[in-house]
């Protein structure tokens, strides 16, 4: 019997008015029997099956009409029936993958990754880790960029015990983060990790790596010990011991681990080099030369014979009687051989970089012109520097001495593009004297500052084509030690210099540090100044030097936080850090929040002009309205320096002081306001009720009472100060 | 609540511009900042994503001059819209004195206005703050999109919070100013209370 199509939608839609849903659900239905296909009639039904509570009937229609409306291309119309079916089970991991399915099909992948999100919460929580761990591998493929969901993703497999799986992901985190610059980051995650792995060996020794290249060689032999106490062959980590005793400058403990490698393998001229290191550092001239000799035969067996004559020229060098060598080389080079001379260079024909590989130009030419350079940067005059310092360059090319000083001329002036054309011109001159490894870690350090960098790209894949898979390991493997006293490491924010081990030789970094502060001293710029002695001071605790010269530019110990590293800060601030765990989306927001600051941070400093002065205080305002306590300070110092702005930033610097309960400080920025040139009376009076409140707060009636006098003398309107000096005097009257 | 600095005599109003994805926060900002006479506005810092999505916040400071002696300055502010990045959201709040909600009138962002909007409250909740007593405004933006919702429709999908509605064509400046004014007008209101 036929059935009239639009009387049963006006009997539903008088049922529905009335409330009677099953009978509305019982006239649609018999439509749908007529054409199953009629999705208005469908979607009518799977909202009716919701309110009369048939819930999974309701989804399954939904999930129908929803995948239709997808098969047809109409993902906008897919994505509210999946809305609508999530409002009758929003527990369902599978609707909200679905969602984010479509999302992510129409482009919105913000979006997407929101639904995605939900869905791994719930299958988290329902115990299904192996589909969380697909869909978290579906979002990474959304978003490459994202590493917290790589975290996330190595979190589960750590979970689930699946090693391989997680060390491939970890293996993407270490290549991304170190990629990015951000190994401090990277240290966190790994740290946790450990902690989660019950120290695993595979993260034990990526945590390993890291505190060496982060240079707390320190940490990084408590981790080894934990390391080789279980597994005394590991030869990562025993590797990783002997750089790391190298760089502490412990050469007995760095000979012993360097012998037992060496025994393993006599032939390795990793271990060879760096056995001749430690015997030139210790003085022994019987064991360098031994040293060298081994060298000379193994490149012999391998057929290069430059490399066997030169290291047997270093054992006559060493040992000018030595009787292998000789023969080696034969009578006549053995005459042309030079007496060993201690301190000198390595003698003719031998290409080790000494740090003045200069070209044509005679060393007394080009001795002259860096200390004409270096003069010019003393007094600011940097342009005149760099000119100088590319004629030298002109004179000696492959001068590395020159280079580094043009290099860090660019880096002190924000010069990045100047910054890496040195770096390139560095590690190409190390490249082509066969310093494969510097050259390597010059390429790496490239790369950080300019992360497409196609030269240094290729030059690593050249040098290291297993580095794009394992960039940590083959880091792992470079212990260079030469003549500069100075080993140059990399480091987030640049280069790090780590003293070498060389008796009591005062180490060049910190001469050089300590002349950089000098240098902004002397130009007035006290923050740099400061932030130069505070990088020194980590480097050198020791140094008196620089407590000295810390104490004289007025800093105290407890004012550190000028310089905190953000990622704390920001992770503080929103009451998370990533060594509590990645537990929960939370936490994975927060590690993003944490990337978007940095972002934003580097972002805005490359375009805003240190002399915009104004907006370096409006960001400080934003920041301290958000809580970024410590990047508001930061601001508000830059924008002090111009004399319009002084006296507002410093009293916003004492604001924020005050919010942090560090009230010497707070009062010392309020003198600074209140010494501004150009103050009126009615300014005066402000910032000295300020310091008034500020004493009374800390319970010095005496000094607040003062304040408050001045300020009311100045100007007797100021804000409450009648009631506030009546008050004192009682105060004080009760004593 | 609005930062005073009495030794700078400065009182720093903080505006939020709130709602989802490429609703038209940054156009706003950028309109105002376009159109404002250098004497009363500061630069505008903005940092896009690669795909032109605003990265952590837009930032306007601008001057409304004097009120007992104290610069007024009131500090306008974007949220990044997109769902994921709902920390950021919650930083920025800290600390509002009153938000300017756009809505965005196309059909296909009816849902996301009312997460944007719930995210919103949610994320309020976190500093002890609602709306009102928040003063808030509402901006319906693209009302010139083909398939914008009527304002009824989309008021309801925000659950109808009772708060003045503006109409707006962003990049055209219609209806801009005027929910700021308003909003503007309410939060000193309350400075001056």
């Amino acid at each position: 019997m036929a059935i009239d199509r639009d009387k049963v939608a006006r009997n539903a839609l008088r049922y529905i008015q009335k409330g009677q849903f099953h009978k509305a659900i019982g006239e649609y239905e018999k439509v749908l029997k007529l054409d199953p296909r009629d999705i208005r009639v469908r979607l009518k039904l799977a909202d009716l099956y919701g309110r009369v509570g048939r819930k999974r009937e309701a989804v399954d229609v939904c999930v129908a009409v929803a995948e239709t409306y997808a098969e047809q291309g109409f993902y906008v119309k897919a994505i509210a029936v999946y809305k609508q079916a999530l409002r009758n089970d929003p527990e369902s991991p599978s609707l909200w993958r679905n969602l984010g399915e479509m999302y992510a099909k129409h482009q919105l992948v913000g979006d997407a990754l929101g639904a995605f999100k939900h869905a791994v919460d719930l299958l988290r929580d329902q115990g299904l880790n192996a589909d969380a761990e697909d869909l978290l591998a579906r979002m990474e493929s959304l978003a490459p960029d994202n590493v917290a969901i790589k975290v996330h993703l190595a979190e589960l497999f750590l979970e689930d015990g699946r090693y391989d799986a997680f060390d491939e992901v970890l293996g993407k985190i270490v290549l991304q983060l170190r990629g990015e610059g951000r190994s401090r980051k990277l240290l966190k995650a790994i740290s946790t990790f450990y902690e989660k792995s019950n120290h695993h060996p595979s993260v034990r020794n990526r945590l390993a790596e890291l505190y060496v290249d982060l240079g707390e060689e320190g940490r990084a032999l408590e981790v080894i010990a934990e390391g080789l106490a279980e597994d005394p062959d590991d030869r990562d980590l025993r590797l990783l011991a002997l750089r790391s005793h190298l760089v502490l400058g412990q050469l007995e403990d760095a000979r012993r681990i360097a012998l037992g490698l060496y025994e393993e393998d006599p032939e390795d001229l990793f271990l060879l080099e760096q056995l001749a290191a430690i015997a030139q550092a210790r003085g022994d001239d019987r064991e360098l030369a031994s040293a060298y000799r081994s060298m000379a035969k193994a490149y012999g067996h391998k057929g290069l014979s430059d490399k066997e004559e030169l290291y047997y020229r270093k054992v006559l060098e060493a040992e000018p009687g030595d009787a292998e060598a000789r023969l080696a080389l034969g009578d006549v080079i053995v005459d042309t051989v030079p007496e060993p001379v201690g301190g000198e260079d390595w003698g003719d024909g031998v290409t080790e970089w000494d740090g003045s590989a200069a070209g044509p130009a005679s060393r007394d030419e080009i001795e002259e012109g860096l200390l004409e350079a270096e003069l010019y940067l003393k007094y600011g005059i940097e342009e005149k520097a760099e000119a100088k310092l590319r004629e030298l360059t002109e004179l000696a090319p492959d001068d590395v001495l020159i280079r580094q000083k043009l290099r860090d001329l660019y880096k002190r002036g924000g010069n990045r593009q100047g910054w890496v054309r040195e770096q390139l011109h560095i590690a190409d001159i190390f490249v082509r004297s066969n310093r494969e490894n510097e050259a390597l870690r010059a390429y790496q350090s490239i790369l950080e500052v300019d992360p497409g960098n196609a030269e240094a790209i290729k030059a690593i894949q050249y040098l290291k084509p297993d580095l794009v898979h394992t960039p940590a390991a083959a880091d792992a493997i470079e212990i260079p030690i030469d003549g500069s006293m100075v080993e140059f490491v990399d480091e987030e924010g640049g280069e790090r210099a780590v003293p070498v081990p060389a008796g009591d030789v005062p180490p060049d970094a910190l001469r050089d540090g300590l002349a950089e502060a000098e240098f902004y001293e002397a130009r007035g710029m006290t923050d740099e100044a400061v932030q130069t002695l505070l990088e020194l001071r980590d480097r050198y605790p020791d140094s008196s030097h620089v407590t000295a010269r810390l104490e004289r530019l007025g800093w105290q110990k407890e004012g550190d936080g000028g310089f905190v590293d953000l990622q704390a800060e920001v992770l503080d601030t929103a009451g998370l850090s990533l060594a509590q765990g990645f537990e929960g989306f939370q936490d994975f927001e927060v590690s993003e929040l944490d990337d978007i600051v940095s972002e934003f941070k580097s972002g805005i400093a490359e375009r805003l002009e240190e002399g915009d002065f104004e907006t370096h205080y409006n960001l400080g305002v934003a920041y301290r309205e958000m809580g970024l306590l410590d990047d508001a300070i930061q601001e508000f110092r830059v924008s002090a320096r111009s004399p319009e702005k002084a006296r507002d930033a410093y009293a916003s610097m004492a604001q924020v002081y005050r919010e942090q309960s560090r009230w010497d400080d707070a009062r010392a920025a309020l003198r600074q306001a209140l010494g501004v040139p150009g103050n009126t009376d009615e300014d005066r009076a402000a910032v000295l009720y300020e310091l008034g409140d500020l004493a009374e707060e800390a319970g010095d009636w005496d000094e607040a009472f003062q304040n408050f006098e001045k300020a009311a003398a100045l100007d007797p309107g100021v804000r409450d100060v009648g009631g506030r000096l009546r008050k004192l005097q009682t105060s004080r009257a009760r004593g | 609540m609005a930062f005073v600095n009495y030794s700078s005599r400065e009182i720093n109003v903080k505006i939020v511009y709130y709602g989802p994805g490429l609703c038209g926060k940054t156009t706003n900002l950028r309109y105002l900042y376009d159109r404002a006479p250098d004497r009363l506005k500061g630069r505008m810092i903005s940092l896009a994503t690669e795909t032109e999505r605003t990265l952590f916040f837009d930032f306007l400071p601008m001057n409304l001059g004097k009120i007992k002696g104290f610069n007024v300055r009131f500090h306008l502010y974007t949220v990044p819209g997109q769902v994921f990045y709902g920390a950021s959201r919650k930083l920025i709040l800290k600390g509002v004195d009153g938000v300017v909600f756009v809505a965005d009138s196309q059909a296909l962002r009816l849902d996301a206005n009312a997460e944007s909007w719930e995210d919103l409250r949610r994320n309020l909740e976190n500093y002890n703050l609602s709306i009102p007593p928040l003063p808030a405004v509402i901006q319906y933006n693209k009302r010139d999109a083909p398939d914008a919702l009527p304002v009824p429709v989309i008021r309801k999908a925000l659950g109808d919070p009772g708060l003045p509605e503006f109409e707006s064509v962003a990049p055209d400046g219609i209806g801009v100013f005027e929910p700021l004014k308003h909003l503007a007008r309410d939060v000193l209101n309350i400075l001056r209370r």
